[in-house]
């Protein structure tokens, strides 16, 4: 029987997975207030498309592609989407690994949008190049140009950083 | 000796969700490495205090109250299931009746738009080939070929949107620059790029966009999100065709994986 999500589904859901799609929201978009926002809205989306919601044999995938999308036209919306700092997000959210967080936000913040979720699966996921290739449906060899190129660009803000 | 664990898998190892895929190979590694062990404790403590701030009822609740009034529960009852295959067989003979009665040609044309443009999309399953039709079903390993007749050289963005919303391109291909779009014109010409399906189950729209002078692919995937983004938020799918406020000639087909 195909039913409906309801209240007791989106409560068990939340708590299996809200926080890894909130962190992933602080990830894209650096603002706590609006990472809220946008969790909230996947989850309504799970509410609203209960058929392709349902239809999915992995709940995490299926909220993992849907902040993904939001999170990223969302950006692509609020231009002035100002990102917290580094200890307003520390004081705020309770994450696992604080360090990571940061320097995946200080790389996202210089990347074009096309680049935002291949970067996300690489560093947030910790996808390989294979799982990044089915991901984004894209060939091996395209994935090892972008993952090197994305490397590339970490490396280079990371010499930045140090320089300064 | 296995690599250590990468993130996404911690998060559905840290999950109890009886539908998140962890294989037992997995778990082994885990009661056997110090440094996922450390990993998986720290997530389940960072999960607790985001939960203690927050909890699983308070948000569901909150999330109920803003998502309003939800798409109405007769859609997702089972019973109609039955009645629904009825009416689709029903439909599939009546469309076969009218395609062999009008011939091959009448049917051809619905893909055909405005300025001599055609496109037409074929499913390849078991090196045979079938034209592609809304609705069609597909299952893994299928492949999608593709056609074009143009009256004149015109640019081509394909892009698929699937019912998460994420939006992909399938041509140019994923090796070409982006900006590689333009066609030249011809007659019932197979565009280079074919597509092999994935696993992935669910429904695709795809979108064959014609214009004269290039539209960039960021604009193109924002307005197809947009489109979708849309429909969602008043309870349709990807079934009926958004349309799409982009300067293009837009065609599409929408299928489901199975």
């Amino acid at each position: 029987m195909l039913r409906r999500v309801n209240e007791q589904d989106v409560a068990r859901l939340y708590r299996e997975y809200g926080y890894l799609v909130f962190r992933r929201c602080v990830v894209y978009l650096g603002d706590v207030t609006a990472a809220r926002e946008v969790t909230r809205d996947v989850f309504v989306r799970a509410l609203r498309n209960p058929t392709s919601f349902r239809a999915f044999a992995d709940s995490r995938t299926w909220l993992c592609r849907v902040a993904d999308t939001l999170c990223i036209d969302g950006l692509q919306r609020r231009h002035n989407l100002t990102a917290s700092a580094d200890t307003v997000l520390a004081s705020v959210i309770a994450d696992d690994d604080l360090e990571s967080l940061f320097l995946i936000r200080r790389v996202l913040a210089n990347l074009e949008s096309d680049a935002l979720r291949l970067a996300v699966l690489f560093y947030v996921d910790e996808l390989n190049e294979e799982e990044l290739a089915e991901e984004l449906g894209m060939s091996r060899r395209t994935v090892a140009k972008r993952v090197a190129e994305l490397l590339e660009h970490t490396r280079a803000l990371t010499s930045q950083r140090n320089a300064s | 000796m296995m690599n250590h664990l990468p993130r996404h898998q911690l998060e559905r190892l840290a999950a109890e969700d009886p539908d998140a895929r962890v294989r037992p190979v997995l778990r082994v590694h885990v009661a056997a490495c110090d440094l996922c062990q450390t990993r998986l404790r720290a997530l389940h403590a960072a999960k607790s205090r985001f939960l203690a701030a927050y909890s699983s009822s308070e948000f569901a609740r909150d999330t109920f109250a803003f998502a309003g009034p939800l798409p109405p529960a007769r859609e997702l009852r089972d019973w109609s299931r039955e009645l629904r295959v009825l009416m689709y067989a029903g439909l599939v003979a009546v469309f076969a009746t009218a395609f062999l009665w009008y011939g091959h040609e009448a049917a051809a044309n619905w893909v055909r738009v405005q300025g001599g443009t055609s496109f037409r999309v074929f499913a390849v399953h078991a090196g045979r080939e079938r034209r592609l039709l809304d609705g069609d079903e597909l299952t893994t390993g299928d492949e999608l070929a593709f056609e074009y007749s143009l009256d004149r050289p015109r640019h081509l963005l394909l892009l698929g949107v699937d019912d998460t919303g994420s939006i992909r391109r399938y041509y140019p291909p994923a090796e070409a620059a982006g900006s590689d779009t333009l066609l030249a014109a011809s007659t019932r010409s197979k565009l280079p790029a074919r597509v092999a399906l994935d696993a992935r189950v669910g429904e695709e729209r795809l979108y064959a966009l014609f214009s004269d002078s290039p539209v960039s692919e960021s604009d193109a995937r924002l307005g197809v999100s947009r489109a979708v983004g849309a429909a969602w938020a008043t309870g349709r799918r990807l079934e009926k065709a958004p349309s799409l406020e982009l300067p293009v000639q837009a065609i599409s087909v929408w299928f489901r994986k199975r």
